[in-house]
């Protein structure tokens, strides 16, 4: 078997195995060298959750964000990306547009959108020179999608709650949930789930075109 | 002081009612024509809101608190505040806003669903009222949905640079799925009342407590009709001197008091809220008409009217102009310490805190500020995390005494800053550009949000 489809396989198997049933599952993470680079393909699916999904068809935008970090053997990033996506759909042309960044893609359908957006090909990594080919590096890849698109700032954390009577502001810090939190009690981040590859040595990956 | 002319009691409460009333005129006016200008074609409208688990009365209320109702143009931008406002509410535990189509094109239905939060949860924080200043939420209680759905309960330690109390406030929304929401207000606490003398800087303990219960509907979407009911006491003890040459106060420098004054109150207070839900701070507009009459247990019924007004122009990258109009009208027969101050954070940021009005208050006040504002970093961002201002403030005022002062003004600039925690804070310094009473070149006053 060649290396290429030795490595893809590995990682697909063992990604399949790792991920839960959820919006957002990282199918196959393929790693690969092209152009002096270290290059990767990412495929996902079910990136339409039902509550996206609902507000593209109602015409609103859908929004994905990708976080991918290559982290060497003793777990260090070497190198972080991230790829941000917008699904939305023209109630009065029918048609379904995907941006990402000033690129936008139109297609017939939602459906036929969301396969193409599922598919993050030719994510450049680290020049090749940088990599170490004997090295045994993972992968971490992180997926959110949600409504309308992400918020303009910062999140912020839970335990804080704003009200707005007349023109009064408060702002509430929630001084039990955040003891609760300190001593073990309560109290998550409900951050996207975060996959990661088995490791992979870049002397065995194949060489082809991103 | 200065003393120009005086005028007749009766003639300035005509001029004071024409100009409150001219101010509401122009308010609505405004109010009604700025949301018309800004339709888009093609716009997504919302049809209705819906909420999992559904409770009488909850969708409205939610409606309410996020300012969105049925046949409004609503865009993503629009959606997004409105999910952070849902998501901060403290409704919730946990809640997920999205959208499904509506029964015509271009219809949409936002759902809201979450598990509701009607825990008791123990807090601390801060806030801000434009009319009353910033105060600290030292520690406290809060639950919500204890009363029917949307209801929040509140006791909290409030310190604010003037005030301290401990404060009970319950409000039941859209009661009974009705457009009738009920209210509660009570507390008990002090107040600094302060007096300058020329060099010498006094402060008063008023001790004030307060029950009142009100009752608030929505004549339209974006106007509210708040009716208070209650009592309110006061007492004020004796001055203490914090700065200056060591003297006893001069007779009627505050006053006249007596002890553990009593209030029957009635008050109505009328407001339009046309501010964006992303960009408060950038774009829309805001406006308070209030009359209170109260009836002393010993002593004449008085009256006192207060207008207020914030508005904010886009300008091209992420800039705006902000305006803020208060005017304010007491009658001759008003205690001192329930009369309007005039100078600092409220009014003119070059003078310090109510260093203009003396000691007996004010009878009247007209005040305002237009403030130019740029997001520095980075620089043309949407949410900047840092604006800076630059400001021109003035106003006049009537003294106790039926006098009415000169033109006060001050210019000045600052700094808002969005931390992650305690969202905006504000710093302003100012310059007084009219003589002062306590002589300080500049004065610096901080504050929460955007300061107005």
């Amino acid at each position: 078997m060649r290396p290429t489809l030795r490595t893809a396989l590995a990682l697909t198997v063992w990604l399949l195995a790792a991920t839960p049933v959820t919006a957002g599952r990282v199918v196959e993470v393929e790693p690969y060298r092209a152009d002096g680079w270290l290059y990767v393909d990412v495929h996902t699916a079910d990136l339409l959750d039902p509550r996206t999904r609902s507000t593209v068809e109602s015409g609103l935008p859908g929004h994905c964000r990708l976080r991918l970090e290559l982290r060497d053997a003793r777990d260090e990033v070497a190198v972080r990306r991230v790829v941000e996506r917008v699904l939305e759909f023209d109630l009065w042309e029918g048609i379904a547009r995907v941006r990402q960044g000033a690129s936008e893609r139109a297609f017939r359908s939602i459906d036929a959108a969301d396969s193409a957006w599922s598919h993050f090909a030719g994510l450049r990594l680290l020049p090749w020179e940088r990599v170490d080919l004997d090295g045994r590096y993972r992968l971490h890849v992180q997926v959110r999608v949600e409504p309308f698109g992400p918020e303009e700032r910062e999140r912020v954390s839970e335990y804080v709650s704003e009200s707005e009577r007349g023109d009064r502001r408060e702002l509430a810090f929630d001084l039990g949930g955040l003891v609760g939190r300190l001593v073990g009690r309560g109290g998550t981040d409900d951050d996207a789930p975060v996959w990661t590859s088995p490791p992979f040595r870049p002397a065995s990956l194949p060489e082809r075109a991103p | 002081m200065r003393r120009s002319r005086r005028h007749s009691p009766v003639s300035d409460t005509r001029a004071w009612t024409a100009l409150l009333v001219c101010l509401g005129v122009v308010c609505t006016l405004v109010g009604a024509v700025l949301p018309a200008a800004a339709q888009p074609d093609r716009a997504l409208r919302l049809e209705a809101i819906e909420s999992m688990p559904d409770r009488p009365g909850l969708a409205p209320a939610l409606g309410d608190l996020v300012g969105l109702w049925p046949g409004q143009a609503i865009d993503a931008a629009d959606l997004r505040a409105a999910r952070r406002t849902i998501a901060r509410s403290g409704w919730y535990e946990r809640v997920e806003v999205y959208t499904r189509p509506g029964s015509e094109p271009g219809t949409l239905v936002l759902r809201v669903e979450g598990e509701l939060d009607d825990g008791v949860r123990l807090e601390t924080g801060f806030g801000h009222d434009p009319l009353d200043d910033w105060y600290l939420n030292l520690v406290g209680l809060r639950a919500h949905h204890l009363i029917g759905p949307a209801s929040t309960a509140r006791l909290n330690f409030q310190f604010g640079r003037r005030r301290s109390a401990l404060r009970l406030e319950i409000e039941a929304r859209r009661v009974g799925g009705s457009g009738v929401g009920l209210l509660l207000d009570a507390s008990g606490g002090a107040e600094q009342w302060n007096v300058f003398d020329d060099d010498r800087f006094y402060t008063q303990e008023i001790g004030r407590r307060h029950v009142h219960i009100g009752a608030r509907v929505h004549p339209t979407r974006s106007t509210a009709l708040t009716l208070w009911l209650g009592r309110s006491a006061a007492d004020p003890q004796d001055l203490t001197q914090e700065e200056g040459e060591r003297r006893d106060p001069a007779p009627g420098l505050v006053g006249p008091f007596g002890r553990q004054e009593e209030f029957g109150d009635l008050r109505l207070d009328l407001t339009l809220d046309r501010r964006d839900h992303a960009q408060p701070w950038r774009r829309g507009l805001w406006t308070l008409l209030r009359a209170t009459v109260s009836e002393p247990d010993s002593g004449t019924t008085f009256v006192r009217t207060r207008a207020a007004l914030r508005a904010a122009v886009p300008l091209p990258a992420q800039q705006a102009l902000a305006f803020r109009g208060d005017l304010a009208w007491t009658d001759p027969g008003t205690p001192y310490h329930l009369r309007p101050i005039f100078g600092g954070q409220g009014s003119v940021r070059g003078f310090r805190d109510a260093s203009l009005s003396g000691g007996r208050g004010a009878r009247a006040i007209a005040a305002a500020s237009m403030e130019w504002r740029t997001p520095l970093l980075p620089r043309g961002a949407p949410d900047a995390r840092v604006h800076g201002v630059l400001f021109v403030d003035t106003g006049r005022f009537v003294d106790a005494g039926g006098d009415t002062g000169p033109w006060s003004t001050s210019v000045g600039w600052g700094l808002r800053v969005r931390l992650p925690w305690v969202e905006r804070v504000a710093l302003d310094a100012a310059i007084p550009l009219t003589p002062t009473e306590t002589g300080d070149p500049f004065w610096v006053h901080g504050s929460l949000g955007f300061g107005f």
